[in-house]
């Protein structure tokens, strides 16, 4: 098991580099310089500012210097759109909403998904299936900019009971409707990914073996089908968290939360690339290291997986 | 009395295409102690007898008539019920052991898990007994095989494991859906004795379903020869073997290949096996495939023929004492 | 009972051996007896017809401002049949019928468009990887799992910032996005197809490997192609819609359903609810069509109960 993590981890390392190299060069080839757009700058107040970014020097020698600031000193350099601070402050400022509520949601559509889809398959074609089915089809169809609005329209517009926007340390009304609205479609797809599983599992031949062997109902299900019905429920785990950082755009542009969304979509409107390229190489180290547990966590499940 | 009797037990399906009747009006009796062979091709209703037994029948089936265990009616008894009587009075081993066992969880915890469930034990106590059962059952190296998961055993033990797990509660009946099918054929014997052993060391009372008339000679003390959901033929092993009675019995012993004969090509039934689909055929089903039998066998069903421990279902070969049931053994 | 244990009985005696149906006309018949896909394609083709042909009836253009409703939108430019605004106005007073129409004729053409896409690479990419198999295999597959951890909606936001916004780049980079579950499904087909025995022939008449690529495998993989293709449609337009519901995508005065629902949003406050309501109806009707489709195609064409 060891030897599987640190193997996975090995493989994490060259993604993330890969992922810094080419968001790097992209930025490098895109036509004109950062500075360039908003007002045109004499020459020569340009080449200092480029200086002063470590612009002028070699490619390589500014990717290499920019991963060594990172790994060092956690370091991304300066902002360009915000002149006074740097990636890091900003990214240490939006990180926390976005995990706070991004997690949350995630925790609702895994808990509801599942319990969703465990109760359809067990009560199949009962009315309680035919509900829980139709509910996680309609709502495969609510990505989060279309709960988003739906939810403001009902619970601020009309009944007035929540917030229409805003974080506040993140308390409760504030976190009610950024996490519902993420976390709709996820559950609705796990739900479903949950039912179907669910109904091959029972259909199983060990299944029979434990019915044979005079296991009760609540048994079988928990100590025996429960684990491997899980296990597409855990390959969903890793788009479900891409899912969530990705719909953080969406979530702090809609409802002003000030989480990292707000600050990657003004960088990608201003052309900040150094803040653009902090926030894209996070998330990344995030995604894989998520994707790193939940592989552990799938070997956990399945013995039968070759380390 | 017997220790299982089954009474006029059928099994329908109700499918997309119309019910399929895969036992119609079934009465055997399985007596302590003996080991009673189910005989039949695939879709001849023998595993589905074992599954209205057991009470694991698949959701779209239905039975009806009765069996009794101990005197008690159990078909039909509720899930709870039903499951207290499982493996501790009554067990079942699988055709595939391959498939049978839980993957995802280690041999030691399926077998606690039974017999902490049935008779309350103690996690060390029921590890003991587990342990003492897989080496009852010459599970080689039991102790190691006892921590790890299936996949880690190879199919001949993983059927061992099986055993030793239907047998941890010291169930009065065994039922066997073709234990052996999925088997190399040394490892096959292997496990006929081992049946054996445990029939006469617990003393348990033996239902072996199978297809294999080798292993049906090996070692059941009676068989019952099932074709299109009916009994055709019940009795002694030695007896049937050395002397068929009914038609498809006969052709069915022809048809197996044998060392002290030469063929020079092995007979086989003309015919396909019946279609179960759709109303219940008004006479034998066997009719359609049957050179002894004539038109009236297609429109009357045949009742049971008895002589001495023997029984048969054939209007052709009605010579027996009379026209009852097998009941009353 | 509670158990979805499936019937065990005997198949081979329910099947009439003089009944020579061929596969294709199985699953023509099982997709046929599926009202909700056979509906659903109704639907879509209504959607289509309408995204195509709304412009042309409606006298009104997208592009032009109704004078008369401007400035008092709120009533004046309500649905009516009077203006000829079947559906409203939006608050520039322009006509939502044909912009719906002209944003799910977008949304369709980027849905279809970067399926294509994703099917052409995915389908070549994994069939090359899964027919040469070994090492180039395991490398062409470590490849597509450091891909997978990518959150790629960023890059591709990146892609469109540093290339400017651009429908071509926005159907390709979708596309792009999401050929790496096509790769890995299209492999698995293929490693298994690999084993058949008329490729096993090809083989040894000594055809070419891309001849037997082109000729023998891909054509055995149409019916799992068109089954994910049909699933990736309402992906693509869900991607699409993100993009452009961040205004990230694209532009005026051409528009998308998700454009759409984003300024229809911004509008509720001011109870112009119709701006919102149609858009988001012609995308989840959309959304939905494409998911029964593409259930009903997978129903019709690998049959497997329970799902």
């Amino acid at each position: 098991m060891a030897s599987y993590i640190i193997r996975r981890i090995l493989i994490g390392i060259p993604t993330i580099l890969a992922l810094v190299v080419f968001s790097y060069l992209l930025i490098v080839v895109a036509p004109g310089s950062p500075f360039a757009g908003e007002r045109p700058l004499p020459p020569d107040v340009l080449a200092n500012i480029e200086a002063r970014y470590g612009l002028d020097r070699p490619l390589a020698e500014q990717i290499a210097s920019y991963v060594w600031r990172i790994v060092m000193d956690f370091d991304f350099g300066p902002s360009f759109a915000y002149q006074d601070r740097t990636v890091t402050d900003i990214v240490l400022q939006g990180f926390p909403v976005t995990l706070t509520y991004g997690f949350l949601a995630f925790l609702v559509s895994v808990l509801v998904g599942v319990t969703l889809g465990i109760v359809a398959a067990i009560r199949k074609n009962t009315w309680l299936d035919y509900l829980a089915v139709g509910i996680s089809i309609g709502a495969q169809a609510l990505p989060n900019f279309v709960m988003a609005p739906i939810l403001v329209l009902v619970f601020t517009l009309w009944l007035g009971v929540l917030p229409g926007g805003g974080w506040q340390g993140g308390q409760l009304p504030y976190l009610v409707m950024p996490v519902i609205a993420l976390s709709t479609s996820f559950m609705a797809s796990i739900a479903r990914i949950t039912r179907s599983s669910m109904l091959e599992v029972l259909n199983a031949d060990f299944i029979l073996t434990a019915r044979a062997m005079g296991l009760g109902f609540g048994r079988i299900i928990f100590s025996h089908a429960l684990k491997p019905a899980m296990l597409p429920v855990v390959s969903y785990l890793g788009p479900t968290f891409v899912g969530m950082i990705t719909g953080s755009v969406v979530i702090d542009m809609y409802f002003s939360t000030g989480g990292i969304g707000q600050f990657f979509v003004n960088a990608a409107i201003n052309r900040d690339y150094p803040l653009i390229m902090g926030i894209t190489i996070l998330t990344g180290c995030l995604t894989v290291t998520f994707n790193l547990v939940v592989d552990v966590l799938y070997a956990w499940i399945d013995p039968r997986i070759r380390y | 009395m017997a220790l299982l009797q089954t009474r006029n037990l059928s099994v329908t399906f109700s499918t997309a295409d119309g019910p399929v009747h895969a036992v119609n009006d079934i009465s055997f009796n399985l007596c302590r102690g003996e080991i009673l062979a189910i005989v039949g091709e695939s879709g001849s209703g023998k595993s589905q007898t074992a599954f209205a037994i057991m009470g694991l029948l698949a959701r779209n089936a239905h039975a009806a008539g009765s069996v009794r265990f101990g005197g008690k009616e159990i078909l039909g008894l509720h899930e709870t019920s039903m499951a207290r009587i499982r493996a501790s009075d009554i067990a079942m081993i699988f055709q595939n052991p391959m498939t049978s066992l839980n993957p995802y969880k280690r041999i030691s915890s399926q077998m606690t898990e039974v017999l902490r469930l049935h008779q309350g034990l103690s996690r060390r106590e029921a590890r003991f007994q587990c342990i003492e059962m897989l080496k009852s059952v010459n599970l080689a190296d039991a102790e190691i095989r006892f921590e790890q998961f299936p996949h880690e055993c190879s199919g001949g033990m993983r059927q061992r494991i099986m055993i030793a797990m239907s047998l941890l509660c010291r169930p009065r009946i065994l039922i066997a859906d073709e234990p052996t099918t999925a088997l190399d054929v040394t490892i096959q014997s292997q496990i006929v004795e081992l049946l054996k052993t445990i029939r006469q060391v617990y003393g348990t009372t033996i239902l072996l379903i199978t297809h294999d008339l080798g292993l049906v000679a090996g070692c059941s003390d009676r068989v019952m020869v099932m074709y299109g959901g009916r009994v055709m033929e019940t009795g002694p092993t030695e007896e049937i073997f050395a002397a068929p009675v009914h038609p498809y019995t006969a052709t069915l012993l022809e048809a197996v290949p044998r060392l002290d004969r030469e063929v020079s090509e092995l007979p086989s039934i003309p015919g396909n096996p019946p279609n179960m689909l759709g109303p219940i055929p008004e006479g034998c089903p066997f009719s359609p495939r049957c050179q002894v039998g004539d038109q009236t066998c297609f429109t009357r069903i045949p009742e049971v023929s008895r002589s001495g421990q023997r029984s048969w279902a054939c209007l052709k070969r009605d010579k027996g004492t009379g026209h009852e049931t097998v009941a009353g053994n | 009972m509670i158990f979805s244990v499936q019937a065990r009985v005997d198949t081979a005696s329910k099947v009439d051996p003089s009944d020579g149906r061929s596969l294709w006309q199985d699953s023509r018949t099982r997709f046929l007896r599926n009202h909700a896909a056979i509906g659903s394609a109704v639907l879509l083709l209504l959607i289509c017809l309408y995204a195509l042909l709304a412009p042309v009836a409606s006298g009104w253009s997208g592009e032009a401002i109704d004078w008369n409703v401007l400035g008092d939108v709120q009533s004046k430019g309500r649905p009516s049949m009077e203006t000829g605004h079947l559906f409203g106005t939006d608050e520039l007073g322009r006509d939502i019928f044909v912009r719906t129409a002209m944003g799910t004729r977008v949304s369709l053409m980027v849905g279809v468009f970067g399926a294509l896409v994703a099917v052409i690479v995915g389908t070549f990419y994994g069939a090359v990887s899964g027919y040469i198999g070994g090492v180039t295999d395991s490398v062409m597959m470590r490849i597509v799992d450091i891909l997978m951890s990518i959150p790629f909606m960023f890059v591709l936001i990146l892609l469109l910032m540093v290339f400017g916004r651009s429908v071509i780049l926005l159907f390709v980079g979708i596309g792009l996005v999401s050929w790496l579950d096509m790769a890995r499904i299209v492999r698995g087909q293929t490693l298994s197809l690999k084993q058949a025995e008329f490729v096993e022939h090809a083989v040894v008449t000594g055809i070419s490997p891309l001849m037997i690529i082109g000729r023998h495998i891909i054509p055995n993989l149409l019916g799992v192609v068109v089954v994910y293709a049909t699933l990736l449609v309402p992906n693509m337009i869900l991607y699409e819609s993100f993009i452009s519901f961040l205004g990230l995508g694209v532009q005026e005065p051409n528009t998308s359903l998700g454009a759409l629902i984003n300024s229809g949003a911004s509008q509720m406050q001011y109870g112009t609810l119709w701006q919102i309501g149609f858009p988001l109806f012609f995308f989840i009707s959309t959304l939905l069509g494409f998911f029964f489709v593409g259930d009903g195609l997978r129903d019709a064409l690998d049959p497997r109960d329970d799902q």
